[in-house]
């Protein structure tokens, strides 16, 4: 046995009873595995996460929540009346599609997991392929399931085999964002701003984007001066155009240290629209506390806040205690990831527990695709989806204001929730004051 | 009127591109030696400038900038005294440069392990939105401020390198060393100071930099490539070629922008892609 091997110090009562567990019930079981069971004690979860790179702003919790999972897990995973011990193999992509191939790669034929997680949508996209070749059930998140389905050819009826994905979809994203501004009277004309990315281009998609919503909710992109690149460090065209074509609103998607060049710019150009909603760029506190006073009222999408109403399933903490937690333990604001990295980590081990057997991937992979989870983002359905391989979750219009009390300076606030009643509204929508 | 804008705006972020780039090009005009960290320490005294201007909240970033470049200037001379004259002799122009590139590594890592990796910008207040009306046109004040901190460095360089007792001593540095030896200098002495006053000038940039946009631990090696484009356009090592490169990357820039918003910094490097097949020396390069 491993624990003996390894010397008295690592003998506890504990370990010696599960090893006698194991054993007892491999050879109950079946006889034979009874000299693999010691060496199958242990499952592993291998998890890619941005932790630098552009993206590394999605992963600030990252590290906290590890630890919060790791403590949940410090008794082992039962699984079927036995007991695994659950290693959490962590890599980063560095933001990057080669680095992802790389890392998952690594994991795939040297770490060998028994289920991947990955915390990024492009990395998903990158490893997807590998790992439905190498056959390890991976579940992904962070990015509108249309830009990881359709990165690769994609069936609703049949999906991956063996990769899954949730998340809300850019559609979705398309009815929030003119739904809350709805709630306030302007010209109706929109300037785009698209960083040219997964996202950016799913969302600016004429069929399948913003464009077809905005348009059936009565708003149009008055000025589109098409896609900008990653590494623009300057805004004046768009924002001419802006102020040429009078839109009262900009709305797209881009990373935050373009809002804060366009912002700071558009205040130098004298542009001053009613209403700027734009998607990843404005999802976290550091977003808005950069752009200074000039924060106050960005609006965004709000998947996931401490004012939902629902529960881990894996710690049995409100959404609001995960917040807590964490801002106790890192001296920092929330941001959205923290529940959807929660979440992950939640349907994966929940995976693990409900297979028939976690260490073989077919099992484990059914488990996955049968589950209805009920986690700290609400409810993830890869059962009963229409659309094969894809949870669907929901987003509703966000938007930051400044903080009423607490050591924060702005906070987002839920001003419409028409795309999913489930979640209150906790603050009236207002146009940008200048 | 749009064009005029646009123009406009290029040459105030070729302002910017040019002091990227000022340092690089002090550093390689004296010392022949391409510091691959340079990018690395104008981030570093970014973080210092936004350390700083959080410990003494109130202060105008301007002032900022006074102990920055101290800071900035004695790192340069350490880093100088310490790491590089151990190597400056080398035969081999690959063997500084190699261990700048370590460094840049070494240094990003750091930077990542004790700022984050979460965006940060150096909060200017009004400063950073302020703008002014001339003849129709908005203009922003910071974008202007920077060309004209951008133009002063350039002249005060220059002036200090032809018309200066210490300019003149480096520029025998540079030339020959073994006879600037023989006259009593210490080349390792010049060599720090002109690493001190590279950092000093990266210590600018950066604060500008961190006013104009918001950066983490990695956007270093996003500046690089244009302070190198900025250097080898202008003519390696030379001052006023530097900022002329960096103008005409800017302006070609944006100009680009208004057919291709998409177009990124493609126009930008392809003038640079043009100008060595057609003047392979650069704009003011003589050798």
């Amino acid at each position: 046995m491993t624990e003996i091997r390894n010397g008295a110090s690592a003998l506890s009562r504990r370990k010696v009873l599960r090893a006698g567990l194991g054993l007892a019930l491999g050879s109950g079981a079946l006889g034979a595995p009874m000299i693999r069971a010691a060496g199958r004690d242990t499952i592993r979860i291998g998890y890619i996460a941005p932790l630098s790179g552009l993206r590394a702003p999605f992963t600030v919790s990252t590290r906290h929540t590890l630890d919060v999972v790791r403590q949940a897990l410090k008794d082992g995973l039962t699984v079927g009346g036995r007991t695994y011990d659950v290693e959490i193999i962590v890599k980063d992509c560095q933001s990057t599609p080669a680095r992802s191939v790389q890392v998952g790669n690594e994991l795939l034929l040297k770490d060998k997991p028994d289920i991947i997680l990955v915390a990024d949508a492009e990395a998903a996209t990158a490893i997807g392929p590998i790992a439905d070749a190498r056959r390890v059930p991976t579940l992904s998140t962070f990015g509108p399931w249309q830009a990881w389905a359709f990165s690769r050819k994609y069936d609703p009826k049949k999906g991956f085999p063996y990769t899954f994905h949730f998340f809300f979809g850019a559609d979705e994203l398309g009815r929030a964002f003119p739904a809350m501004w709805d709630h306030l009277d302007t010209n109706h004309q929109i300037g785009a701003l698209f960083a040219d990315n997964d996202a950016g281009r799913v969302m600016s998609n004429p069929e399948i984007g913003f464009p077809p919503a905005f348009e059936e909710a009565g708003y149009t992109f008055a000025s589109d001066t098409g896609l900008f690149r990653l590494d623009t460090d300057d805004f004046s065209t768009q924002i001419a155009d802006f102020k040429r074509k009078g839109v009262d609103i900009v709305a797209g998607t881009a990373y935050e240290n373009h809002m804060a060049t366009f912002w700071n710019q558009a205040a130098q150009m004298g542009f001053q629209p009613k209403v700027c909603t734009i998607a990843s760029g404005l999802l976290f506190p550091s977003s808005v506390t950069n752009l200074g006073d000039r924060g106050q009222g960005m609006s965004t999408e709000a998947w996931w806040t401490p004012e939902m109403p629902f529960t881990s399933s894996l710690t049995g903490q409100s959404a609001a205690e995960v917040a807590q937690a964490f801002e106790a333990a890192g001296k920092q604001q929330w941001t959205q990831p923290l529940g959807y990295e929660h979440a992950l980590l939640e349907i994966g081990i929940n995976a693990l527990r409900t297979s028939s057997d976690p260490k073989d991937h077919d099992a484990v992979r059914d488990a996955l695709a049968n589950s209805r989870n009920e986690t700290v983002v609400g409810t993830v359905d890869f059962a009963g989806s229409p659309l094969k391989s894809v949870g669907l979750t929901h987003t509703v219009g966000g938007q930051w204001q400044q903080a009423k009390a607490g050591a924060y300076r702005y906070q987002l606030q839920i001003v419409d929730n028409s795309t999913n009643p489930a979640v209150n509204v906790t603050a009236d929508f207002m146009a940008l004051n200048y | 009127m749009v064009w005029v804008e646009t123009v406009l705006n290029g040459i105030f972020l070729g302002g910017l591109y040019g002091i990227l780039g000022l340092g690089l090009a002090l550093v390689f005009g004296v010392m022949k030696v391409i510091n691959v960290a340079h990018g690395d320490f104008i981030v570093l005294s970014a973080f210092i400038g936004v350390f700083l201007s959080a410990a003494v909240p109130g202060v105008s970033p301007l002032l900022i900038i006074l102990p920055v470049v101290a800071i900035a200037a004695g790192l340069g001379w350490a880093f100088q005294s310490v790491l590089m004259n151990r190597v400056i002799d080398s035969d081999d122009m690959l063997v500084p440069m190699l261990l700048t590139f370590g460094v840049s590594f070494v240094m990003r890592n750091i930077m990542l392990e004790t700022f984050g990796a979460t965006p940060v910008t150096l909060e200017a207040g009004a400063l950073s939105r302020a703008s002014f009306q001339v003849a129709g046109l908005h203009l922003g004040v910071l974008p202007v401020l920077t060309l004209a901190i951008s133009v002063v460095l350039f002249g005060g360089l220059n002036w200090l390198i032809t018309r200066t007792e210490i300019g003149r001593v480096i520029r025998a540095t540079s030339d020959n060393t073994a006879i600037a030896r023989l006259m009593g200098v210490r080349p390792g002495r010049i060599y720090a100071l002109v690493m001190a006053l590279s950092l000093a000038l990266a210590a600018v940039a950066g604060l500008l930099l961190a006013m104009r946009t918001s950066f983490t631990p990695s956007s270093g090696i996003d500046r690089i490539l244009i302070a190198f484009e900025v250097v080898v356009l202008g003519g390696l090592g030379s001052f006023w070629g530097a900022l002329l490169a960096g103008i005409a990357l800017g302006v070609t820039q944006l100009v680009g922008f208004r057919f291709d918003a998409n177009s990124g910094l493609l126009y930008a490097h392809l003038l640079f892609l043009a100008f060595l097949i057609a003047r392979p020396n650069g704009l003011f390069g003589s050798k």
